[in-house]
């Protein structure tokens, strides 16, 4: 049997196109494109759109400065602006806006999609909205995961600000750390900081920029590594994350090849690890649309064994999110050891152009396991 | 790490050591704590313990020194007593290579050393020493009868250690590569603490010599281009630091240049134009990885490749 698609995303956005390309490939009608535009004007009334027994696939709502804004709107409650004021927000190149305001609007526009499924029978979900949630929120993704046992570095909770965090690394022996800005995707509000007590030097490597305005600072992120080593600086950038929320880990050194250190990009689908891809850089940072290039699994270093066991760790952690059909797991070999850590897990981590796995990319092999799932189930 | 205690010519972690030709055939172990290990209490003392414990220990012959604990706390020189300690149970080290870390183990500059004398006088079968990390560094009465090869790589080499080697006598000394690094990272000297290598006589040996990665890398171009040393060298190694066509174009005009067989300017801020003189010099040239200025309120800064 044929299935009724739906894709809510950006339809502008390639990850849509790609979605869309899959299903032909497949001989597949394409999926009806519910447009985060148009969830905000019928306001969230999306019901009428959605059949039943739809495939629904939630896509990422980035790039798209119009939906960044309502989403913003719509945490109002929990924020720093009001709605009308977050509708005027004009656009600046980079600029984090109010996070935690975002991730609350982020929030009732999850719930609110989610809601469709007690009204609408048999629906498939490819991610579940709740699990969207928290995925992007990465403190309690790591602590889910830590209570799994899934292997997470070790995190420092609850950080309040720079002299907290410095306070948290000293009792905890941890001289290198990563902070991140508790939802943040894309290496977006992430830092490599370390320090070092004897001369009370200290360096925060981060794509972050800060910028002060009318008496504060703003935030954003560029495209390129910067290293901090004055302290004024290093406060303001991590007082900020710190305020909105922040995912404080030990910093494990990564294991490098000819000089790049490396992470694993692994897509598992249905719980099984499937797309891999090695990130590599010259940075702590890892993330390829910082110009990072793509590594050979095979040229790594790597034995067999200790491939399998990054997949394994990856699957360990893939199958916390078992309802979710797919998630893009960053899997950090520890330099040296190479223990594999479960460092992120994104929600919307299928954008792998041009990998291939079982001669499929990412897209079509996510819908041919969806398929023959269900005609499994239909027997 | 089990596997790093199986003897073998290719160590595991082979990808970060640059093994000359020479060195593959020497068999090789590399020691080094991982984070898993230092969050399970382990120390850099018990993985020698067990090193020393192995019945192969004793014919490793060349030995890596990879991260211990808290590097950017503890200086190599409990390493240093304990090699010395037990100097008789690894009779065949002919190699050493002391603090083989990336900066996703510790920032080179907060990579604490010692004196490494001692290490030269409990191995008198030396022939190589490659040390990554300056700070706290000195090799103090530097002496040694065999050691062929010297090798610093750093981010700022202090002239302290620079007066130190100096003032040795490694009379079979042919390959010295000294990374000079940055003002802001330990480099305190200038020119002239550096002319001496370029005198005859104090290596007589000497063969291959690199004073390289430096800020002042067209300042050493220009003093070096036409000096003595030159006569006994195969390989100059400028590399790394910040030369522009002004130190270049001393090279270029220099006659004795044409004596070596390689000359290394891998990593470098010169034109265009001045890569296509300097490769028809008729010697061997690397000028790959030209690096662009930078410009921030109206000034230009250039970088060595390798400072914090």
């Amino acid at each position: 049997m044929e299935r009724n698609y739906v894709i809510i995303g950006n339809p502008e956005n390639r990850r849509v196109d790609f979605f869309q390309r899959a299903l032909i490939s497949q001989g597949m009608g394409p999926a009806t494109v519910l447009s985060y535009e148009e969830v905000f004007k019928r306001k969230l009334k999306i019901n009428n759109l959605i059949k039943d027994g739809s495939v629904i696939r939630v896509e990422s709502p980035g790039e798209n400065f119009n939906v960044e804004r309502e989403i913003i709107a719509l945490g109002h409650e929990a924020g720093d602006i009001s709605g009308e004021k977050a509708r005027r927000l004009e656009y600046e190149k980079g600029r984090i806006f109010y996070p935690t305001q975002w991730y609350h609007g982020f929030t009732r526009l999850q719930e609110a999609i989610w809601k469709v499924n007690s009204s609408v029978r048999g629906l498939v979900w490819m991610n579940y909205p709740l699990d969207i949630l928290t995925m992007f929120n990465k403190p309690i993704c790591q602590q889910l995961l830590a209570s799994k046992l899934v292997r997470v570095p070790r995190s420092l909770r609850e950080v309040s600000g720079y002299e907290d965090l410095r306070c948290k690394m000293e009792s905890h022996s941890l001289k290198r750390v990563f902070v991140k800005l508790f939802c943040s995707s894309s290496a977006s509000g992430i830092c490599a900081y370390q320090y070092e007590p004897k001369s009370n030097r200290e360096i925060l490597i981060s794509t972050m920029e800060i910028s002060p305005r009318d008496g504060e600072f703003v935030f954003y992120n560029s495209l390129k590594i910067k290293r901090y080593t004055e302290k004024i600086k290093i406060k303001v950038i991590l007082d900020w994350i710190c305020s909105q929320g922040a995912q404080v880990e030990a910093w494990i050194p990564k294991e490098s090849t000819n000089g790049y250190v490396f992470d694993l990009r692994v897509l598992a689908v249905g719980e099984k690890a499937a797309h891999r891809v090695p990130r590599l850089s010259k940075s702590p940072m890892t993330n390829l649309h910082l110009g990072n290039k793509r590594g050979d699994i095979k040229s790594l270093g790597l034995t067999d064994d200790e491939i399998n066991e990054a997949l394994m760790e990856a699957e360990k952690a893939a199958a916390v999110f078992a309802g979710s059909h797919y998630k893009g797991i960053d899997v950090l070999i520890s330099s040296e050891s190479h223990k594999p850590y479960i460092v992120d897990i994104n929600a919307f981590g299928d954008l792998l152009p041009g990998i291939a796995y079982d001669g499929m990319d990412t897209y079509t092999y996510e819908i041919v396991k969806l398929t023959n799932v269900k005609v499994i189930n239909c027997e | 790490m089990e596997e790093n205690f199986g003897i073998t010519n290719q160590p595991k972690h082979n990808n970060k050591i640059n093994y000359s030709k020479r060195r593959i055939s020497m068999i090789t172990r590399r020691l080094a704590l991982s984070y898993d290990e230092c969050e399970e209490g382990k120390t850099f003392e018990g993985l020698l313990e067990e090193f020393y414990k192995d019945p192969t220990s004793k014919d490793v012959e060349y030995l890596v020194i990879g991260p211990w604990q808290e590097t950017w706390e503890n200086s190599s020189k409990f390493i240093v007593d304990n090699l010395v300690e037990n100097k008789d149970k690894l009779p065949n080290i002919k190699g050493l290579f002391v603090g083989d870390m990336e900066s996703e183990d510790c920032e080179i500059s907060w990579i604490i050393q010692c004196d490494l004398s001692p290490l030269l006088k409990a191995f008198p079968n030396l022939e190589e020493l490659k040390i990554r990390g300056s700070s706290g560094l000195r090799l103090s009465a530097l002496q040694h009868e065999k050691l062929k090869t010297l090798i610093i790589e750093c981010g700022g080499l202090g002239s302290d250690v620079i007066d130190d080697i100096l003032e040795s006598r490694l009379p079979n000394l042919e390959h010295l590569e000294l990374y000079l690094g940055v003002d802001e990272y330990g480099f305190n000297g200038t020119i002239e603490n550096l002319k001496p290598f370029m005198k005859k006589g104090l290596f007589p040996k000497l063969k291959y010599l690199g004073l390289k990665d430096s800020e002042i890398q067209d300042e050493i171009a220009q003093e070096i281009a036409d000096s003595e040393i030159l006569d006994q060298l195969h390989t100059l190694d400028l590399s790394l630091g910040t030369l522009t066509d002004k130190g270049a174009e001393s090279l270029l005009k220099s006659i004795r240049i044409k004596n070596l067989k390689f000359l290394d300017l891998n990593y470098h801020y010169m034109s265009d134009d001045m890569m296509e003189k300097i490769k028809s010099l008729g010697i061997e040239v690397d000028v790959s990885e030209q690096q662009e200025d930078e410009e921030y309120n109206d000034e230009i800064y250039r970088y060595p490749a390798v400072t914090e």
